[in-house]
């Protein structure tokens, strides 16, 4: 039976714990809409000591799941890939819309038309002169939509730089808060908490950018790597990505002294390097391998005419040479009309006179031609690239709005864990303030009871 | 389940992003009438549109070559009938010459008179379109027909370009004049020749060699008009080829725009909900409230 002044001294605790108590609940209000903050509860327990209770202790707990948290980094990386692919890719597709039509469509239909309106005509020089003006149509549109993609291109890579720096800053922040939680851990003190949200944000962030898996440590350390089990996190240092200029122009990713532009599966990097290397990569060798055909082919067909003089057929197109003979790399943006003098344009036959079509006839079949593989004409291959160009669009757009549901229904689910309710904190308030109240009464009582025995005493 | 404040505001947040997201791509198809306004909106739509638009520009040069095929062969055709209907005024008056009332002055002066339609011949046959010596077959850049004393002689050749008009469709843009005018020319030619040596048997042989003449005017002016027949036809196939064209362009890229309305009043509609139900539960009290 524990005496009057070890009641008081039971009241003294309880009147701390509700104090400390409602301290939380207030720490909970203030942080109701930080999206990083996780709840913290007060947990009451017993201090006995010689089976002898000594009023409450309190102690925090924080509300936090690390599956969740794990899911929602995997799915932020999945979505940081998709919104800069999308971005990327929307500004390709408004290269190809074009107005009215697709530019280079028209201007492939129109060169090859001007040939079969020559057809009608062929001595007429402003025919002629029109035949060389499509092909010159046709050589710029090539160059504008080269360049174009190439910008966009330039600008994923330039976005390379400025990602890896926030990468590298990400990370040595992360470092950072490693080390001040290995000290605060197991202190249970709000600190440390705060200290975990704020690695948390980090952690979450840097997921937007790039690929990554974590773990934690005794030590309360977390340790990050890249999904190909390369560090970048371990305990209190970071290890920097650094960037290298390739020959291509391109910024090539080094981590740990290893090449791993091409590592990087999900995140911001990724997207901006898959869009950069392999999707417009892919549509301006589409380009290139569509220029090199159509000049290899109209001149070739050209070289077998005769030209409005009777002269033999020379180039009409300026021929490309492949720099690298593996790949038509360079073909889009160096098409050019060979000739200046309209006469020069070989509509007739071989040693035909100047009202022979029957050149000019065939040029204009090349369109319908196969000259890519087995059925593809020149139209058919421009059309499988605007195909894909739309696919791969429509793809990423719709990745990211999956993704974004995915991570709100996982963000709703931690913070139906980790989040603030108004509600349940005002509830809370209530009940330490009426405990607090009632701890209270308690010591008046006491007070009373030991006065009373003083006063006898006194008496 | 726990819901919390801040889970609320986030959902609505979302939910009237996507809405104005939503109402954002039916505003571009509103505003542009097309479904298809981004390569993205429909990939095969596209690729799609992409050979429609060349079919599209196939028939208009089609149309241009039937225009300059039509132009030559109705030049053609009427400097055809124009020799024909000279060629009978010549073989009227190479009758009266054969005449034994006419006196051998009158028989110089019908002659003379033959000779002016001759040279009126001779220039119908170097008809030109565009600049372009419709009977000379492919040697189009000089007159084919040279007159020397009263031999007309042919300088062009037997090559008559044909154009394509269609697919797999091709037509002769005209006749070689040679073809059709030779005979012509060795009709007239012999005509005068009797006249000249006031000849009335020569006269009288020359003229039946009209008959050979007329008969390949005749046969030049119904190839040319059958091939005028053709382009008529192929005139009217086109633009019906071509209204096929946009009916299908507007099937693959066009909105409906009855539907387009009312997604836009649906969008409107719970965009107004989402904004009016949002607001209330914004306003939606907490204990606090009530607590004091």
């Amino acid at each position: 039976m524990p005496s009057l002044l070890s009641g008081l001294d039971m009241a003294r605790q309880a009147l701390a714990a509700q104090q400390y108590a409602l301290s939380l609940t207030q720490r909970n209000v203030a942080h109701a809409n930080d999206p990083y903050y996780t709840r913290e509860a007060a947990v009451f327990t017993s201090s006995i000591s010689g089976g002898v209770s000594l009023g409450p202790r309190v102690y925090i707990e924080a509300a936090r799941d690390h599956f969740l948290d794990y899911g929602i980094n995997r799915e932020l990386q999945m979505l940081g890939k998709a919104e800069v692919t999308s971005e990327a890719l929307q500004q390709i597709d408004a290269l190809f819309r074009g107005s009215g039509g697709m530019d280079l469509q028209k201007a492939i239909s129109d060169f090859f038309g001007s040939f079969t309106q020559l057809s009608s005509t062929p001595e007429d020089r402003i025919l002629r002169q029109q035949v060389l003006s499509k092909a010159d149509v046709l050589a710029d549109t090539f160059h504008r939509l080269y360049s174009g993609m190439q910008r966009v291109q330039m600008s994923q890579n330039e976005a390379v730089r400025y990602t890896v720096d926030e990468i590298n800053s990400l990370t040595s922040q992360i470092a950072v808060l490693n080390r001040e939680i290995r000290a605060a851990q197991g202190s249970g003190s709000d600190e440390e908490f705060r200290l975990r949200d704020t690695r948390q944000q980090a952690l979450e962030q840097l997921s937007g950018l790039v690929d990554l898996t974590y773990y934690e440590t005794d030590s309360g350390s977390i340790t990050v790597m890249t999904q190909q089990w390369s560090l970048l996190v371990l305990e209190d240092r970071s290890h920097d990505f650094s960037t290298v200029t390739s020959t291509e122009g391109t910024l090539e990713l080094r981590l740990n002294g290893e090449n791993v532009t091409n590592a990087i599966e999900s995140g911001k990097l990724a997207g901006l390097i898959d869009v950069r290397d392999n999707k417009i990569g892919a549509y301006l060798q589409a380009l290139d391998d569509l220029a090199a055909t159509l000049v290899s082919r109209v001149n070739e067909q050209h070289a077998l005419g005769s030209d409005r003089d009777g002269l033999a057929g020379g180039d009409l197109f300026v021929p490309f040479v492949p720099p690298d003979p593996t790949s038509n790399a360079g073909a889009a943006s160096s098409i050019k009309v060979a000739i200046t003098d309209p006469d020069r344009i070989a509509a007739a036959a071989a040693g035909a006179a100047a009202g022979n079509n029957e050149n000019a006839k065939l040029i204009a079949a090349i369109a319908d031609e196969s000259l890519f593989g087995a059925s593809q004409t020149a139209n058919q291959f421009l059309a499988a690239l605007v195909y894909r160009i739309g696919s791969d669009g429509k793809a990423a757009g719709d990745e990211m709005l999956t993704q974004k549901d995915v991570l709100q229904s996982l963000s709703n689910l931690r913070s139906s864990l980790s989040g603030v309710n108004l509600d349940e904190e005002a509830i809370n308030i209530i009940k330490y303030q009426r405990a607090y109240q009632a701890s209270a009464r308690y010591v008046g009582v006491l007070d009373s009871l030991t006065n009373e025995i003083i006063q006898i005493l006194g008496a | 389940m726990r819901v919390t404040q801040s889970e609320i505001y986030r959902n609505f947040v979302a939910d009237l992003e996507k809405l104005n997201s939503n109402l954002g791509s039916i505003s571009r198809q509103f505003s542009s009438g097309k479904k298809v306004t981004r390569l993205s909106d429909s990939p095969s739509a596209s690729a799609v549109l992409v050979s429609l638009s060349k079919q599209q520009s196939d028939l208009e040069y089609h149309r241009l070559n039937v225009d300059a095929a039509s132009l030559f062969l109705t030049v053609a055709d009427s400097a055809l009938n124009e020799v024909n209907n000279l060629l009978t005024s010549v073989h009227t008056k190479g009758s009266q010459a054969a005449s034994e009332i006419l006196t051998a002055e009158g028989r110089a002066a019908v002659g003379s008179e033959i000779r002016a339609m001759r040279d009126q011949i001779v220039s119908l046959a170097n008809s030109q379109a565009r600049g372009h010596y419709i009977f000379a077959g492919s040697a189009v850049t000089s007159a084919p027909f040279v007159r020397s004393g009263d031999a007309v002689t042919y300088h062009g050749n037997e090559e008559v370009s044909s154009v394509v008009i269609g697919d797999g469709l091709e037509v002769r843009q005209g006749v070689p004049g040679s073809n059709a005018f030779d005979s012509v020319f060795r009709a007239i030619e012999g005509l005068l020749d009797g006249i000249d040596s006031d000849d009335l048997s020569a006269i009288k042989a020359s003229l039946d060699q009209f008959s050979s003449a007329f008969s390949d005017l005749g046969q030049a002016r119904g190839q040319v008009g059958a091939n005028l027949g053709l382009l008529r036809n192929v005139t009217v196939e086109l633009e019906s080829q071509k209204v096929g064209l946009k009916e299908q362009r507007g099937l693959v890229e066009d909105a409906n725009m009855a539907e387009v309305v009312v997604r836009l009043k649906e969008i409107e509609t719970a965009l107004q909900t989402t904004v009016a139900a949002g607001g209330s539960i914004l306003q939606q009290s907490n204990l606090f409230d009530i607590l004091g």
